[in-house]
């Protein structure tokens, strides 16, 4: 057993954690520019464009990943739109975080008290001036610890896309126990410490830049 | 812009022109209802275990025995730090390794049991920190003992403080339910990948799924929301 879990360590530190990390940045980046684009979109008082997000949110964020993500890689074939297993892995998660992204930037903005735009207001600045000088920067600030949360929990819903088929840390795992059921408890205990070892620093991180701003 | 109007118009296109025949939905009825009660089975049990394994580590957190607060510690983070989905394959697939075969439901259940409980008892060791210091004078000074204070006077402020969180974590419990469909655990989403492999179509499934889980999840905010402001009557 000890040579076969030897043997089975490259391809998880390697490919397995590779993909891992692939595809959880990638996704973080949609969560990032969809969670801006969205939550900017939610606090304008166009009700068009605020009811669109509103329901995006919602919606994305009321269905389970895994609904989500078999959706995207198996229901979208029928309705003509093919996905590989990793982009499909990658939209899921990309469009879930976006939506959880939102509430973040919508949750920030709206912590800034209305006083700092009135004084902005007072100083005579436009709208546009306030917004860009007084309110997003702070707004900004307040982003940062619930956005590295997110990461942490789009790592953790990463594993996910081993149910699709990509060869991720869990996928990779699941692929050499085939072979040798007696591999199961030391590679999903490396397996775990992996995920904790990519998430702990990070959660942190977060903890202490919240705590900063308090 | 032309290019995306023509874009729009082909995904409706698309979607008009799509075979989706929710006939398939109508005759998997009765399947996919005991599913549903087997999503609702876990997500209860799970919501006691939760609460209880939040409430109890959360203690731990802020007790006075230094090596309590480190196991306490070291087990919230390490959950809620990996993956649930995993913890669900260990609790299927590790633990016969060691002498204990679960059933699949109880595998799964416990396995989300810690990692739900890992995220309350972080949300409630914040409650219990936001309970101001007077009201542990007070109760002791009405002569309770260390645990009636706790039980009486702390714990149900902890529980009010928190409660908008707890919410939230409830509703993650609820669609994080699916998971256990991945050991082959029959709940909504298990029943529904099985019929999905018998009849080779999919998208209405997927399509009906996605809307139980969203009219549920909606439902259980509406109702945390009647219950968040129901308790503020009373103040904090």
């Amino acid at each position: 057993m000890t040579a076969a879990y030897v043997h089975a360590l490259p391809g998880l530190l390697g490919k397995g954690l590779a993909a891992t990390a692939g595809i959880s940045a990638a996704a973080m980046g949609i969560a990032l520019a969809g969670g801006f684009a969205i939550g900017l979109l939610r606090v304008f008082r166009n009700p068009f464009l605020n009811a669109a997000a509103l329901v995006y949110v919602e919606l994305l964020r009321g269905i389970p990943l895994l609904v989500l993500m078999f959706f995207v890689c198996f229901g979208l074939p029928q309705l003509g739109l093919q996905i590989e297993a990793v982009p499909a892995a990658v939209i899921a998660l990309g469009l879930w975080g976006a939506a959880n992204g939102a509430e973040i930037v919508r949750g920030a903005l709206n912590s800034i008290p209305a006083g700092q735009s009135e004084a902005g207001a007072a100083l005579g600045l436009g709208t546009l001036e306030i917004a860009a000088t007084i309110v997003l920067p702070q707004a900004l600030r307040r982003t940062v610890a619930p956005f590295m949360s997110l990461f942490t929990a789009i790592v953790e819903s990463s594993s996910l896309a081993a149910l699709i088929g990509v060869k991720e840390i869990l996928e990779t795992v699941r692929v050499d126990i085939e072979n040798d059921a007696s591999l199961w408890t030391p590679l999903l205990l490396t397996a775990l410490l992996l995920y904790f070892a990519i998430n702990y620093p990070i959660s942190l991180l977060s903890q202490r830049f919240e705590r900063s701003l308090s | 812009m032309a290019l995306r109007r023509r874009r729009a118009l082909h995904a409706i296109e698309l979607l008009a022109t799509a075979r989706l025949d929710f006939s398939i939905v109508r005759d998997a009825a009765p399947a996919l209802a005991r599913g549903a009660l087997v999503t609702l089975e876990i997500t209860l049990a799970g919501l006691a275990g939760a609460l209880a394994v939040g409430l109890t580590v959360a203690a731990l957190r802020v007790s006075r025995s230094v090596p309590a607060r480190g196991v306490a510690t070291a087990f919230a983070e390490f959950f809620r730090n990996t993956p649930p989905l995993v913890h669900i394959f260990f609790a299927y697939f590790a633990f016969p390794a060691i002498g204990i075969n679960l059933p699949g439901f109880v595998a799964a259940t416990l396995a989300l049991i810690l990692y739900q409980g890992a995220i309350a008892s972080e949300i409630l060791r914040a409650g219990l920190e936001a309970v101001p210091r007077g009201q542990h004078e007070a109760a002791g000074a009405l002569g309770l003992s260390e645990f009636e204070r706790f039980r009486d006077v702390i714990v149900p402020q902890a529980l009010r403080i928190s409660l908008p969180a707890l919410g939230n974590n409830l509703i993650s419990l609820f669609k994080n339910t699916s998971l256990v469909s991945a050991i082959g655990v029959l709940d909504i989403t298990g029943v529904a990948q099985d019929v999905i492999a018998q009849r080779l179509s999919s998208a209405e499934l997927y399509l009906t799924l996605g809307a139980f889980y969203v009219l549920c999840a909606f439902a259980l905010a509406a109702g945390l929301r009647a219950l968040e402001a129901r308790l503020s009557r009373y103040g904090t």
